[in-house]
């Protein structure tokens, strides 16, 4: 091995270094995998930046690794709710199920951007690296970020185990925490290896996205499904096999655990035979494709088709929303590129259809479990609406980030050049290309389960996201739009905020209720100052500024 | 002399857009090629097919005698590629870009450092051995990318427009490294805009227009169909010769009072 006897390599390497017999019988080359990886992740924990002059970099940190600390304080809280039950089924059954969840959403957000690189087949693979040693790369970079966020989520769970539920159970739970997070990769490589196969140009590009958005929601439906696996009768919680069980892997991973606690019962076995046989499945199909996949990923640079525009509805929304040209300007520009980049898309559209979606499905959820509306009404549930405001930070934090942010230097070229018109401008474009029409389709379900009624709080949550949003937006833009380069570094970037955002939401939802229950019109009363908010922020004087460039 | 590359009827299409249709041209050890064409005429995607990062729709590619089919990795060790639009790993340093490089073609760390910064020094930015790659001139970058293409010492080098950004200076001696790796038995088959360049340097000119050859030989033997420069002759067999009244177009459009409003 190269450089494995080196005292300064990180643990990750460190660890990798053990599996080197396995890779090498997988037809892959160690040591190229290895200098690759490491290389990668070096890069990602350097900010791209064009303007540093003098070169010598001081060494910074990954910001991803560094993030991490938050899930592990999360996670300990989790413990907590997790360990309720006695039956070990449905604690695991819920553990798998938020791993899930928090492994999948991050893997396609964030991590697709590695997984879909296409620029490694023209710089690496030119040199004598086979297609298989580089996919194998890009699949252990991403494991090396996935595996360290699974020990964040999954260790103070894991740890806990040993003490509540003995050494055996203990041992089992992390293992296949392991084995969950190796599967997570696993099932989105197939995925887009599939896809990838299947499909040409412009219409790839497009099931890529469509496959990550169902992804996204698949996840959190899921998630949902997994509460009502279990029945409560007579004070313990009994399971009863459903058809509907089947795709919801999290209890795939739990049933071995089952079987612990509850000796032989052939549905657990079944289902441990299914989590067995379907990694097996998907690992072979992998390394089957992986260097077919390497190959195909270059069809998404393909871009010899002419694009359709679709220019009536932005036009027509740019002359409402913009005053100046220079705004108008500013706004154009930034609905073509959310438009076109699919990088973008990646990012955004997988969480921003998950907060939509929740409202919704957390109405249909108490619905089917007996409540009826009158019910649900009374207890609140149209404030589910307040749940889309979570979704802000990640949105706005999208905003930086292009993967054609070279192109950067003609803002600063531009003799027009205000930097908070231009904040705006994208922001309103963003607005209204994505929050407008997602909510528009929302509050449509919500006032067709809920009736006319309770139209002013849909109204107010609505106002309160456009509000919050632009507020966000204008406090933490300090850079231009679409400047930076996303690395996965940047992974977690937008997940603190959500700490922020968890009291805003409380508040104005709160505020909301408080002003429905007390006041004659209250929620209207709302809209009111809300429209007003709205308004300033649309059209109101802007603060003339320039970015400070470092 | 067996031919160390040979491309037979190569056709390539992106979705509606044909962009070769049936290329077929010999290469022989020790050649000097210089592969010219227009912009979009398909040069980067003979190269991409070449080095395997795409598959053609149909045709044959041998390399070293052996069809590119089935033989994925192993003949890249004996290339040296300089892509097209100087892609590179920005943040690292040059220093790094080499390490990568060099030691995915397996050379020791040592030589890899010792071998890139002599070369460095040779081409006068040994300065910037240790400074982010982000922070290169175009110039500079060109250069680390046909050092790159060289530490591991290639048989064949497949230079995608390699004279891209570097000033005249540096032309002249990339020009002359040219012509003492050939006198070293090594092929070079490379793009390139600058006609007074590929017409002084290749020993064989190849016009690539509208994805098929339309000529292939000495530029003494091609010449005959037009008794001037290669640029001329490019530019009758690509059949352009309205470059007056274009440049006059354009210059129209930019004062032009028509499209105002």
């Amino acid at each position: 091995m190269a450089n494995s006897l080196n005292a300064k390599d990180p643990i990750y390497l460190k660890l990798l270094d053990t599996f080197f017999a396995l890779y090498e019988k997988s037809g892959v080359d160690y040591n190229q995998l290895r200098l690759i990886v490491e290389t990668k992740i070096l890069m990602d924990g350097r900010e791209p930046n064009l303007i540093m002059q003098n070169g010598k970099d001081k060494e910074e940190k990954n910001a991803f690794f560094s993030s991490l600390i938050w899930y592990v304080i999360i996670s300990s809280f989790v413990i907590g709710a997790l360990f309720v039950s006695d039956s070990l089924i449905v604690q695991y059954t819920i553990y798998f199920g938020y791993l899930f969840v928090m492994l999948l959403s991050t893997t396609i957000a964030s991590f697709s951007s590695i997984l879909l690189d296409t620029k490694d087949q023209v710089l690496i693979g030119t040199k004598p690296v086979s297609g298989q040693t580089l996919s194998a790369a890009k699949a252990t970079h991403v494991f090396v970020y996935l595996f360290s966020l699974t020990l964040a989520l999954g260790g103070p769970v894991m740890v806990a185990s040993y003490f509540i539920n003995g050494f055996i159970v203990g041992l089992l739970a992390t293992l296949l925490t392991v084995v969950f997070s190796f599967w997570t990769l696993l099932f989105t490589l197939v995925i887009y290896a599939t896809i990838l196969k299947k499909f040409n140009g412009e219409k790839l590009k497009n099931i890529i996205s469509y496959s990550q958005i169902g992804l996204s929601i698949f996840t959190i439906l899921g998630y949902q499904l997994v509460g009502q696996l279990f029945n409560l009768i007579d004070f313990s919680i009994v399971y009863q096999p459903k058809i509907w069980h089947l795709p919801l892997f999290p209890l795939w991973f739990a049933a071995p655990l089952g079987l612990v606690q509850e000796g032989w019962n052939s549905y657990y076995l079944f289902y441990t035979l299914l989590f067995i046989t379907a990694t097996t499945l998907f690992f072979f199909y992998y390394k089957k494709n992986s260097a077919q996949l390497e190959q195909n990923i270059q069809k998404l640079t393909n871009q010899n088709e002419n694009l359709k525009e679709h220019t009536y509805w932005m036009n027509r929304t740019k002359s409402i929303l913009c005053i100046t040209p220079t705004e108008k300007a500013y706004y154009q520009f930034t609905w073509k590129i959310i438009q076109n980049e699919r990088e973008f898309k990646t990012r955004v559209y997988p969480p921003l259809a998950v907060s939509f979606i929740l409202p919704l499905f957390i109405s249909f959820n108490s619905l089917s479990s007996g409540m009826n509306l009158t019910d649900m009404r009374n207890q609140g549930f149209p404030y589910a609406v307040y749940i889309t405001l979570f979704m802000v930070p990640q949105l706005v934090a999208s905003l930086s980030y292009s993967s054609s942010y070279k192109g950067a230097w003609i803002f600063q070229m531009s003799p027009v050049n205000n930097d908070g018109l231009f904040v705006r401008g994208a922001g309103k474009a963003v607005w209204m290309r994505l929050i407008v029409p997602f909510y528009l389709t929302l509050s449509v379900f919500l006032v067709f389960l809920y009736g006319w009624d309770d139209l002013a709080i849909v109204l107010n949550g609505f106002l309160a996201t456009t509000v919050v949003f632009f507020g966000y937006l204008k406090r933490s833009m300090k850079s231009y739009p679409f400047s930076k380069k996303f690395t996965a570094a940047d992974a977690n970037k937008g997940f603190m905020p959500i700490f922020v955002l968890f009291f805003i939401t409380g508040l104005v939802g709160l505020t909301n209720f408080l002003f429905d229950r007390f006041l004659p019109f209250g929620s209207w009363i709302m809209t009111l100052l809300l429209l007003i908010s709205v308004f300033y922020y649309l059209f109101g004087k802007h603060k003339f500024f320039h970015f400070t460039q470092d | 002399m067996l031919p160390i590359l040979e491309i037979k009827n190569l056709t390539k299409s992106f979705g509606s857009t044909d962009v070769l249709k049936g290329v077929t041209f010999t290469v022989y050890p020790g050649e000097i090629i210089g592969y010219i064409g227009t912009n979009g005429a398909g040069k980067s995607t003979t190269v991409k097919l070449i080095l395997g990062l795409m598959k053609p729709d149909a045709g044959e590619i041998t390399l070293f005698g052996k069809s590119l089919s089935g033989n994925e990795t192993h003949y890249k060790a004996q290339i040296g590629y300089v892509p097209e639009n100087a892609d590179l790993y920005e943040t690292l340093t040059a220093q790094e870009y080499f390490l990568f490089v060099g030691q995915l073609y397996g050379l020791s760390e040592s030589l890899i450092k010792k071998r890139s910064l002599a070369m460095m020094t040779a081409l006068k930015i040994e300065q910037a051995f240790q400074n982010r790659l982000s922070t290169f001139s175009k110039g500079m970058r060109q250069k680390v990318l046909i050092i790159s293409s060289l530490l591991h010492n290639p048989t064949i080098l497949f230079w995608d427009e390699p004279l891209n950004g570097l000033d005249a200076n540096s032309v002249l001696i990339i020009k002359e490294i040219l012509a003492q790796l050939k006198a070293d038995g090594k092929t070079i088959f490379y793009s390139s805009h600058i006609m007074d360049t590929v017409e002084k340097l290749s020993d064989r000119i190849l016009i690539l227009n509208q994805g098929q050859i339309v000529a292939d030989g000495p530029f003494n033997e091609i010449r005959h169909e037009a008794d001037g420069t290669l640029e001329e002759l490019f530019n009758e067999l690509t059949g352009f010769d309205e470059h007056y009244q274009l440049a006059e177009d354009f210059l129209k459009a930019m004062k032009g009072v028509e499209y105002d409003g």
